[in-house]
């Protein structure tokens, strides 16, 4: 019922923009976006976004992480967390890209600080989706625990995909589908790797958090509120969805997306 | 990278079997899948890519593996079926029907396998000034092959030409960004004998478009066939062989007249 209204309304808002997109499109206020994927994910996810955002007449990029999505055929043992960093910040090279809004989702939290650390002259704005913050010298997964996953992973590094009811999609969710073929298994080294910064990490950068309210684990008080809702450094964001916002939520997500920076 | 091949070939046969399509990414418009050519990158279309999208189309564009800022993933493992599996995976994981897929250069022989592998989910093949994949062969004859890995670095790598070798002339606006922009080709893209197993592009409307800038006089085989068989349309270009860069306007409004 609402959830349907919510995709109909998401479809119709995007057919709409793709219209008018010339219309819109205001190249002095024409923003720059690197859309970055969470754990399982692909490139695919933004579809929604991406279209919203390029109809706003913005320039978008969505790639994909070396061994998920598209990419898949390129999975191996040796794809880390390093290779999802130089993933994205080879995009902002090839691509020249400058003045950059980088938005990264859920285990992106980790791969974009690390982008920022390299090439913070070139992003204007962090976006932290639902997002787990990297802090330097942790891993993604406390230690020990991707050793003890791993013990049953596939291949011993890979984790399949969990039921889309994890990622905050209801199993009867118009777009549960769609998201339930296209997730990919996602390797243990990328959640395991430390983070080393070099250059202070995501500091002195303007950032955004985006919390997604429907939380998969409703301890209160919200830690993520806790850490970033009164941080002066921070804008506290929220979403009344699941974690994959982009694909339960993306007109939303794409109006916020569209009015930062 | 290992493990490389295997994968290539469950990820290729996965994408066999799916069927079930949601909308595609622009309600409104068509969908189009431009393919780089050796030493390239998804860089090379961002004029042409805004063009299309400008006029509300949906737009991709895939860097193969190896190149522009996939480079840090090149290895002796990446091959020509590597860089079909790339599209393929592309067509795959964002849902794409009735694609209008178009390859420069080298990707013409790039299309020619996806066009193999994935031929309903095509509308239309653009082939910009490169050689339609044959069966039983490869890009480069066996003897060229086996001359230049001789001379490649690391014995797979072709480093980038000089651009006027591409049809951009030294003192052109763009040349310096092509030139920082390219990276190493591998030779075992160009090596690989293509093998179909669904008649490669047959039955699948076509598009020749030639640049044909500096080829005046010059005898052209790939002319003759095309000009010979009813699949094919034949367009011109008059530019060098980079025509996204040197006429993006001629090359997006030639893309756009496609239906």
């Amino acid at each position: 019922m609402k959830r349907r209204d919510v995709f109909t309304a998401a479809v119709m808002g995007a057919a709409t923009m793709a219209a008018t997109a010339q219309a819109q499109s205001n190249p002095g206020k024409a923003k720059t976006y690197v859309l970055v994927h969470g754990a399982w994910h692909g490139g695919w996810c933004w579809r929604d976004v991406v279209t919203g955002l390029r109809a706003q007449g913005h320039t978008v990029f969505a790639p994909t992480l070396t061994g998920l999505g598209e990419r898949v055929h390129l999975m191996s043992k040796s794809v880390n967390l390093s290779t999802h960093v130089t993933d994205v910040v080879n995009v902002f090279e090839f691509e020249e890209l400058s003045d950059v809004i980088l938005v990264g989702h859920s285990y992106a939290g980790h791969v974009i600080p690390l982008v920022a650390d390299r090439i913070k002259a070139r992003i204007r704005h962090l976006v932290f989706l639902d997002a787990v913050v990297a802090q330097d010298g942790k891993a993604f997964l406390p230690p020990g625990v991707g050793e003890e996953r791993a013990k049953t992973a596939r291949d011993g590094y890979l984790q399949d995909p969990p039921e889309v009811p994890w990622f905050g999609v209801p199993a009867d969710h118009p777009n549960a589908a769609w998201v339930r073929r296209r997730l990919t298994p996602h390797p243990l080294p990328t959640l395991m790797e430390p983070v080393r910064f070099q250059n202070d990490g995501h500091a002195g950068l303007p950032k955004t958090y985006i919390r997604c309210l429907k939380r998969r684990e409703m301890t209160e008080p919200d830690p993520m509120a806790v850490a970033y809702a009164n941080n002066p450094d921070w804008t506290w964001l929220t979403l009344d969805t699941g974690h994959d916002a982009m694909v339960t939520m993306p007109k939303e997500l794409t109006d916020m997306l569209g009015r930062i920076g | 990278m290992m493990e490389l091949t295997r994968r290539a070939t469950l990820a290729t046969s996965a994408a066999v079997a799916t069927v079930s399509i949601r909308p595609t990414h622009a309600a409104t418009g068509k969908t189009y899948v431009l393919v780089h050519g050796a030493w390239h990158g998804g860089w090379c279309w961002r004029e042409v890519a805004a063009k299309l999208r400008q006029a509300g189309h949906a737009v991709f564009t895939p860097t193969l593996a190896g190149m522009g800022e996939r480079a840090h993933l090149m290895s002796p493992a990446v091959n020509l079926s590597t860089h079909a599996a790339d599209i393929v995976n592309v067509i795959e994981w964002e849902e794409l029907t009735d694609v209008i897929l178009v390859g420069h250069s080298y990707s013409c022989h790039v299309i020619s396998l996806v066009a193999d592998r994935l031929k309903p989910r095509l509308r239309h093949l653009v082939f910009l000034d490169g050689t339609p994949a044959r069966e039983a062969q490869a890009f480069i004859p066996a003897a060229a092959a086996a001359e230049r890995r001789k001379t490649a670095r690391e014995g797979y790598l072709l480093d980038p030409p000089p651009v006027t070798n591409l049809g951009i002339p030294d003192g052109h606006p763009q040349a310096a960004w092509v030139k920082r922009r390219m990276t190493a080709h591998t030779l075992n893209g160009v090596t690989e004998i293509v093998r179909f197993q669904n008649g490669g592009h047959a039955g699948v409307a076509k598009t020749f478009i030639r640049c044909t800038a500096g080829r005046a006089g010059q005898p052209d085989p790939v002319a003759d066939m095309i000009k010979a068989d009813p699949e094919w349309a034949w367009r011109t270009i008059d530019t060098g062989h980079d025509a996204m860069i040197t006429a993006p306007d001629e090359l997006s409004a030639m893309l756009l007249a496609i239906t």
